[in-house]
């Protein structure tokens, strides 16, 4: 009779330096997977392993025993045994179950954060490369991947953005839509416009232009954002042509008053113009806001809406985990049938996907 | 009225009422399984329509005077044109944007325009008592006999004019629906609370973009149709212009659009008074078009007034 069972860390057991001594990096991953099968008794492996967590899911057929050695191996491999003490076990519908939470971001920081999934598959992928998986794995794994896809399309667990940086990105694309032709002005050499800037960044605005009032520190930002640099003086010119103004000085007054950007609105013939004013206190006079094209949003006012967001995720948590619970007993049929060596047949809900899920089938190719 | 052409408005009612269905449905749920099928029935719907009128003209042909007769020349028929155009012309818009949700913003309309072809019997009518379903239905249909043309309307220019100018204002309606679509997008995120609708709606920049482009296709359709009414006035009547309530309001209409376009280009406006304007424009296509029958001695071909 053969078992599943999981042995892992995540960040809900231990801090962050331990998980860091556990993390595996890829190349050791080879050396893992044949240690778990020659010391861990492990038939089957797979090995999550990311910032927030490292877990090891095997199929074996003596649970308690390769529990524990599973536990010594993982350890030893860094080199520290004491680490075993942090680590959590479960086996079978346990353990599929909190794949399957893992799967969908409910046991994620931010929960139904979608980075996960994709880490899933690439743990998944990584193992079926190295031929460490198996029957077992290869259905719980691409099982788990499409549970998690149905909650995300079937909850609000994953909707809008949680966090400031991401949400500013996201009201940009409200007014712009594609940001591929955005053109993004720094204003002020602040942290917090950095975060925003790099979220810009990973859409390929355009132009990133920063300006400061010590043009060297412009110059130093702009190199790390591959973008321009331009000295304070030429910021009316500048605001004329951007159309994300990302605003956070030091200053303690208004550097942007509603005067000067009416002008700018003047200049820059009515297009649209989105400000951040990420600063406290802010830079940025508040009435601008009432200018026809122009959309203000202070730090205040895009924290509100991530919390809202953030709360709006929590309260679908509970449908989630419902979702979850269900998928995991129709998958324990599944399991049990296959392991009395009986034939049974896992599909997809109605109007998801048209393939069924057949335990026989061969794993997809990743 | 033939068998066929009834049929076949029939089935177009009926395809525009549950094209309109599965955009809202696609709305709601967000499932593109709605709106592939929505523009593939608007489609289907679009040929039946299409197939109707064709129908319709070889129907009137047994009355020997109709040899000019085109499916436009009352109420009913360029109701049904109305409703027909502007689904083509959101078929187009559909084609080149590939944004399902404006269907929501746009549809209504021409749908709205069915409705008000199979109408005009309360408006011709409005005391008439009506004892049964049946009853009912008759009444309704009695909108769809072919008419008996006016002698101004037994021209070929009704074939030019008439759906010159219908294509510009249908281009206009589908401009008004998407104009409400950007002011509500733009409250959402005015308010600094963008809730989830500001999440399926198209960017403002998008629908900015669309608007414009729009009208500046439809003006000069427009301008061309009222340049040929023109002509067709001084075959009809001996003159060009007589600032008739039709050819007055028609002017005002032109002149809105005008307005729109100059405020766009030359004074650099955009966004929220553009949009307001383009509705504006709407308000006054629709005025001129309807109302209008009401006032012009001549034009009053829809009120049965015209000459």
């Amino acid at each position: 009779m053969r078992h599943l069972l999981l042995v892992g860390v995540s960040h809900k057991t231990a801090p962050v330096e331990w998980r860091e001594r556990l993390a595996v990096p890829e190349p050791k991953l080879p050396v893992l997977f044949q240690n778990l099968k020659d010391g861990g008794g492990a038939t089957e492996a797979v090995i999550l392993s990311t910032c927030n967590r490292v877990e090891i899911y095997a199929a074996t057929p003596d649970a308690m025993g390769s529990r524990e050695s599973i536990r010594k191996e993982l350890a030893s491999v860094q080199g520290d045994p004491s680490l075993a003490s942090c680590l959590y076990s479960q086996e079978d519908e346990d353990a599929v179950r909190h794949l399957f939470h893992v799967a969908s971001g409910l046991d994620s920081l931010v929960v139904g954060e979608s980075e996960i999934l994709g880490q899933v598959k690439r743990a998944y992928e990584a193992a079926f490369v190295a031929q460490a998986t198996g029957k077992l794995t290869n259905v719980i794994f691409q099982r788990a991947l499409y549970v998690g896809k149905l909650v995300r399309t079937r909850t609000r667990i994953s909707e809008g953005p949680t966090s400031a940086a991401s949400l500013a990105v996201a009201l940009a694309e409200r007014i712009f839509g594609n940001l591929k032709e955005c053109r993004v002005l720094i204003l002020g050499a602040g942290e917090m416009a950095e975060t925003a800037a790099d979220s810009f960044l990973s859409q390929k605005v355009a132009r990133l232009t920063v300006v400061n009032r010590t043009l060297e520190k412009a110059q130093e930002l702009a190199r790390r954002f591959q973008g321009e640099a331009a000295p304070y003086d030429r910021l009316q010119a500048e605001l004329a042509k951007a159309d994300v103004v990302l605003c956070s000085t030091g200053a303690p007054d208004y550097v942007l008053k509603r005067a000067e950007v009416a002008g700018v609105m003047h200049q820059r013939r009515e297009k649209p113009l989105f400000l951040i004013d990420i600063s406290v206190p802010r830079n940025i006079e508040p009435a601008v806001h009432h200018l026809e094209n122009v959309y203000l949003y202070n730090i205040d006012d895009l924290q509100s809406l991530v919390d809202e967001n953030r709360a709006r995720r929590q309260s679908e948590v509970d449908k989630a985990v419902a979702l979850v619970d269900e998928k995991t007993q129709e998958f324990h049929v599944w399991y049990d049938a296959w392991r009395r060596g009986e034939t049974a047949t896992l599909r997809h809900a109605k109007g998801e996907d048209a393939s069924t899920f057949s335990a026989d089938a061969a794993p997809e190719k990743p | 009225m033939g068998m066929t052409e009834m049929v076949l408005f029939n089935l177009a009612f009926a395809g525009y009422t549950l094209v309109l269905a599965l955009y809202f449905a696609y709305a709601f749920t967000r499932r593109e399984s709605f709106s592939r099928s929505a523009y593939r029935l608007l489609t289907g719907t679009v040929a039946l329509h299409v197939l109707s009128l064709g129908a319709r003209v070889l129907a009137a042909r047994v009355i020997p005077e109709h040899t000019w007769y085109v499916p436009w020349s009352n109420w009913f028929e360029s109701f049904s044109l109305f409703a027909l155009l502007i689904a083509l012309v959101f078929l187009i818009v559909q084609a080149r944007t590939r944004l399902p949700i404006l269907g929501v913003f746009v549809m209504p309309w021409s749908w709205l325009a069915i409705v008000m072809a199979l109408s005009y019997p309360f408006f011709s009518t409005p005391n008439a008592s009506i004892a049964s379903f049946g009853g009912f239905w008759a009444f309704i249909n009695s909108a769809r006999e072919i008419p008996k043309l006016a002698p101004a309307l037994q021209s070929y220019w009704m074939a030019i004019h008439v759906p010159v100018m219908f294509f510009s204002y249908s281009a206009f309606a589908n401009a008004f629906g998407i104009g409400i679509a950007y002011l509500i997008q733009e409250r959402q995120i005015k308010s600094k609370k963008p809730t989830e609708l500001s999440y399926r709606l198209p960017s403002l920049e998008e629908l900015d973009r669309l608007i414009y482009r729009i009208i500046v296709i439809a003006f000069p359709v427009l301008t061309l149709g009222i340049m040929l009414g023109a002509r067709w006035a001084y075959d009809a009547w001996g003159r060009y212009w007589g600032w008739d309530a039709k050819e007055t309001w028609a002017l005002i209409t032109w002149f809105i659009y005008l307005i729109y376009l100059h405020m766009r280009l030359v004074m650099g406006w955009r966004g929220r008074r553009t949009a307001y304007l383009s509705l504006a424009g709407f308000a006054v296509v629709i005025f001129t078009y309807v109302g209008v029958n009401y006032l012009s001695e001549l034009h009053g071909f829809l009120s049965g007034t015209g000459r």
